[in-house]
C-alpha cells in the first residue's frame, strides 16, 4: 500500500464511520480544525487504522498527526519498516 | 399551584409511533390511528415478541449524519422532539443560527430515560464479548449513558442552566417534568426543556421484557395488541419515542409574549415501597400520588376534568391503577373521563410520561379527550368511565396524567387550563 491507498482508506473511514461529508475531505485537511474531529473521533480513527495495518502507533507518531495525509504517511512508514513488529 | 409559582407550558414537541408533529399526533389520538406494527429495527426471527411502536423520523428533524453516528437513537429522538418544541415555543430566533431567545444561563434541561442508549450498549457489549476491549467504539460510554440526551440538548442549544437526567423507569418522563417545574420554582431557571426519550426496540431489551411476561404476544394483530383496561389484555407493546415540553415561569412567558397551552399546576409523587415490578395490588402508591397531585394543585376530586391513565395493558397495572383512581376521586370518578394513550402508541418507557403529558395538554387545550383504542370488552373489574369509540369534546379545566413505574415510582402531573 502506498500513501495514496492508505489516505483513501482514511477518507472512507471518515465518511462512512464518522459521518464527515465527503466534499470536506482532502489530503491536507486538518482533522481537528477542518473536519471537526475531537479526541474521541481520533481514537476511533487511529484504533481502526492500526488494526487494519496490524501495528500500533507510539506517542511520538501520534503527536505529528494533523492531516489526513499525516495519518497515511505515518502508517505507510510503519508498513515499510521491517523492524516494526506486526501485532 | 405547587410552591406558589405559575409554570406555563409554552411549547411542545413529540415524536411517537403515530405522529411526529403536534397536529399529526393529536389527530391520530382522536382518530384512533395505531402506531403499532411489525418490529423492523432488528431481525427478530421467531422471538416471542415481533411487534413494536417504531418512530419514522422525518428528515427535517433528523440530526445530520455527523451527529447521528456520535449519538444513540435515544438522543436522536430527544433531539427531534426538542427541535420541534423550541420551534413551537418560538425560542429559536433563526433556524440557521439557532439564536436563542431566552437567557441561556437561565435555561435548564431535564430529560428522563429509563435505559438511555440501549442499542449502543448492546452493540458495544457484543463487540467486547466477541472481539475484546479494542473492538469497543471510542464513544461506547457517552453513547450509552442515560444522560446523553440531556447533555446533548444543552450542548446543542448552548444553554448553561441546570441540566439533569432522570431515571425512574417508566415514570422518568413525568419525573423529568416535575424536576423542570422544581428548577423554575426554586429560582434556578426561567425556561426548562423538560421531557423524556427512549429507544428500547433493541433485541436484548425487548427479550428481557418478554421474559418477564410483560409484553403482549399478539404478533398477528399489531394494531389491536395494546389493550389497556380490556378484559383480554395480555401485556404492553414496547415502543420508542420522545417528547419535550418547554416549561417557563409564567412571568417570563408573559414578558416575551409567549403563547401558553396550559399551566403545570402541580404534581404528586410516591413510592409503592412494595415490589420491584408488581404494583401494590390496591394501587396504594398510585392513590397517594393522585391525592398529592390534587393537593399540590389546590384542587379536589370534583375539579378533575379528565385523567390520562398510565394504562399499560398489563393485568396488574391496569387493575391497580383503576383502584387508585377510584379511591382518589371517590364518587366523582363516575364522571371523570379516562383515556389511555398507550392503546395507540404502545409503551415508550421513560418517554411515556412526557408523551402523555403532551397528549394531556392537547386534550386540555383543545377540549377533546381521545378515546382508548381496542377497548371492546372493558374488564368488569375496572370501575371507571373510559372514553371509547369517539373522542369526547368538553371543556377541560384540570387534567391529570399518571405515570407508574417498575421500582414503584409513582408520578401524577396536574395540568390546568391557561
Amino acid at each position: 500500500m502506498d500513501t495514496e491507498d492508505v489516505a483513501r482508506q482514511v477518507s472512507e473511514f471518515l465518511t462512512e464511520e464518522l459521518g464527515v461529508p465527503e466534499h470536506e475531505i482532502s489530503p491536507v485537511a486538518d482533522l481537528r480544525a477542518d473536519l471537526g474531529l475531537d479526541s474521541l473521533d481520533l481514537v476511533e480513527l487511529i484504533t481502526v487504522m492500526e488494526d487494519r495495518i496490524g501495528t500500533r502507533l507510539d506517542q511520538d507518531e501520534l503527536k505529528v498527526i494533523r492531516t489526513v495525509n499525516d495519518v497515511a504517511e505515518v502508517l505507510v512508514r510503519i508498513l515499510q519498516d521491517p523492524s516494526r513488529a506486526v501485532v | 399551584m405547587a410552591r406558589g409559582i405559575e409554570v406555563a407550558v409554552t411549547g411542545m414537541g413529540v415524536v411517537s409511533a403515530n405522529g411526529t408533529s403536534l397536529a399529526e399526533f393529536h389527530a391520530a389520538q382522536l382518530g384512533q390511528v395505531s402506531g403499532i406494527g411489525p418490529l423492523t429495527r432488528y431481525k427478530c426471527g421467531e422471538d416471542p415478541v415481533r411487534i413494536a411502536g417504531e418512530v419514522a423520523l422525518p428528515v427535517e428533524v433528523m440530526l445530520d449524519r455527523r451527529d447521528q453516528v456520535r449519538t444513540d437513537r435515544c438522543t436522536h429522538l430527544a433531539a427531534a422532539a426538542a427541535q420541534l418544541a423550541v420551534g413551537d415555543a418560538g425560542l429559536v430566533a433563526d433556524p440557521d443560527t439557532e439564536g436563542w431567545l431566552a437567557d441561556p444561563e437561565r435555561t435548564g434541561v431535564s430529560i428522563g430515560s429509563a435505559i438511555g442508549g440501549s442499542e449502543s450498549l448492546e452493540n458495544n457489549y457484543h463487540a467486547f464479548v466477541t472481539s475484546g476491549p479494542r473492538a469497543l467504539r471510542s464513544r461506547a460510554i457517552p453513547m450509552s449513558m442515560t444522560n446523553d440526551a440531556a447533555a446533548w440538548l444543552a450542548i446543542r442549544y448552548g444553554v448553561t442552566g441546570p441540566c439533569i437526567a432522570v431515571s425512574t423507569a417508566c415514570a422518568s418522563g413525568a419525573d423529568a417534568i416535575v424536576a423542570g417545574h422544581q428548577m423554575i420554582a426554586a429560582g434556578e431557571a426561567d425556561v426548562v426543556l423538560a421531557g423524556g426519550a427512549e429507544a428500547p426496540v433493541v433485541r436484548s431489551i425487548v427479550s428481557g421484557f418478554a421474559k418477564m411476561g410483560a409484553l403482549s404476544m399478539r404478533n398477528d394483530e399489531p394494531g389491536r395488541a395494546s389493550r389497556p383496561f380490556s378484559k383480554d389484555r395480555d401485556g404492553f407493546v414496547i415502543a420508542e419515542g420522545a417528547a419535550v415540553l418547554v416549561l417557563e415561569s409564567a412571568e417570563h412567558s408573559r414578558t416575551r409574549g409567549a403563547r401558553t397551552y396550559a399551566y403545570l399546576r402541580g404534581y404528586g409523587r410516591s413510592s409503592d415501597a412494595h415490589h420491584v415490578t408488581m404494583p401494590h395490588p390496591r394501587g396504594l402508591g398510585a392513590f397517594q400520588a393522585l391525592r398529592r397531585a390534587l393537593c399540590s394543585a389546590d384542587a379536589g376530586p370534583a375539579d378533575v376534568s379528565m385523567v390520562n391513565a398510565h394504562g399499560t395493558g398489563t393485568t396488574l397495572n391496569d387493575a391497580a391503577e383503576a383502584f387508585a383512581i377510584r379511591d382518589a376521586l371517590g364518587a366523582h370518578a363516575d364522571r371523570v373521563p379516562i383515556t389511555a394513550t398507550k392503546s395507540l402508541i404502545g409503551h415508550s418507557l421513560g418517554a411515556a410520561g412526557a408523551i402523555e403529558a403532551v397528549a394531556t395538554v392537547q386534550a386540555l387545550h383543545n377540549g377533546a379527550i381521545p378515546p382508548t383504542a381496542n377497548l371492546d370488552d372493558l374488564d368488569p373489574e375496572i370501575d371507571l368511565d373510559l372514553v371509547v369509540g369517539e373522542a369526547r369534546h368538553l371543556p377541560v379545566t384540570l387534567a391529570l396524567s399518571n405515570s407508574f413505574a417498575f421500582g414503584g415510582h409513582n408520578v401524577v402531573l396536574a395540568f390546568g387550563a391557561a
